[in-house]
């Protein structure tokens, strides 16, 4: 059989189980693929709608700047109550954003400061919206996981961060 | 609780934003009125761009691959693979518009996973306060042999998927159900499937010879021993 031995044709499958493990590991691997192309698919049809949303309020993205967990990753944060905190900056031309996470709960300040509404969106659609006060300061009572993107505006402009997981 | 609020003193000072002024929001620039070969990335981008969903859809195909060798360079959970590649693909489709050349998508979608990658693996090495000495992250350092040979795992992976869906029925039950991590005992898949205990070792050894004969594995095997392999790459491989 040419399958067999060292004839140059495909080493790694000298028998059959090695065959059947191969087997495993590339079926084990099917579901991820395709999770990672449904996750592609899906990607799209949401970000259309926000694509209507960007060309109505001329919406600016915003980059990562600063994250707490990677600038010291090796590092745990923990504020004076015990819970882990992270922390974020995202910014933009002349418009920023700084958000701190801990377990239970969101808050952060949009920059220029001034009232206006922020919405958190996730992959499937918004996951919590409210107002920001006179300072920019906004808390929503959700701990996201997964990708998010944080939708802020106001009257001097609107910016929509770019998509991390928190 | 309002610690957030103005009296904060790390709150970085921002200039306002002024009127006039507008961001490099995602435009089509002129180059992609430019005429392209039809299956082009430059055309798809163009097309996705334009709202063309089977576009995109051929551009998330066609990247995937990577998007999982990417990930398989790190050991993620499956919920975290699933986290970063949500999250490369709604960055891409924010990012679209501002790519000034489409034919630079892999390397964009291949550094961007990368980056997603270390990112969550280090929020869960926060979280699970593992010793810093002695876990510090050895991919740190992109690895782009193992990329490589991330890439070529897919394709022989993806060709055997290819192949067991050759297999006729019987078989390709018989091999999936033994597939699955952990295995069935043969009296559990005696009893799924409807099949004497004494014909599953022989089915077996049937059926996995029948897979290395199916067009899909000796395409494969055709275009692995071509230029892609030589004999160091294979032995490499021999472990992958």
């Amino acid at each position: 059989m040419s399958w067999h031995g060292d004839d140059g044709v495909n080493g790694q499958w000298v028998d059959d189980e090695a065959l059947a493990r191969d087997l495993t590991a590339a079926l084990a691997e099917d579901d991820l693929y395709r999770g990672i192309e449904q996750a592609g698919l899906r990607a799209f049809g949401f970000q259309r709608q926000l694509v209507a949303l960007r060309d109505e309020l001329d919406l600016l993205l915003l980059e990562l700047v600063h994250d707490s967990e990677n600038n010291d990753a090796l590092v745990a944060v923990r504020d004076r109550s015990g819970t882990d905190t992270r922390s974020l900056v995202f910014e933009g031309l002349g418009i920023g954003v700084e958000v701190e996470l801990t377990d239970d709960h969101v808050e952060g300040q949009v920059i220029p400061a001034g009232p206006g509404r922020v919405m958190l969106h996730g992959p499937d659609g918004v996951l919590a919206e409210v107002d920001t006060d006179e300072v920019g300061y906004f808390r929503v009572d959700v701990r996201p996981h997964g990708p998010v993107q944080l939708v802020c505006s106001s009257d001097t402009g609107a910016c929509a961060t770019q998509w991390l997981v928190w | 609780m309002r610690t957030l609020c103005a009296g904060r003193a790390t709150i970085r000072h921002v200039t306002p934003r002024p009127p006039h002024e507008t961001g490099p929001g995602p435009q089509p620039g002129p180059a992609l009125d430019a005429p392209a070969p039809d299956h082009s990335l430059t055309a798809l981008v163009a097309a996705a761009l334009a709202g063309d969903e089977r576009a995109w859809a051929e551009i998330v195909r066609r990247h995937a691959a990577l998007v999982l060798a990417r990930i398989h360079q790190f050991r993620l959970t499956p919920q975290q693979a699933e986290d970063v590649a949500q999250t490369v693909w709604l960055n891409l489709c924010e990012h679209l518009g501002s790519l000034r050349e489409p034919e630079a998508l892999p390397g964009w979608i291949s550094t961007t996973t990368r980056h997603e990658c270390l990112r969550v693996t280090a929020a869960a090495r926060r979280t699970i306060l593992v010793d810093p000495a002695t876990d510090l992250d050895l991919a740190v350092e992109d690895d782009e042999d193992g990329l490589a040979l991330e890439l070529l795992r897919d394709e022989r992976h993806r060709a055997l998927r290819a192949g067991l869906a050759e297999l006729p029925e019987h078989q390709r039950r018989l091999l999936l159900l033994l597939s699955t991590d952990p295995p069935p005992t043969y009296l559990e898949v005696s009893e799924q499937l409807g099949i004497p205990v004494g014909s599953i070792g022989p089915t077996r050894q049937r059926g996995l010879e029948r897979l290395r004969r199916t067009q899909a594995l000796r395409g494969y095997v055709a275009s692995s021993t071509g230029t892609g392999f030589d004999a160091g790459g294979r032995d490499v491989l021999a472990w992958g």
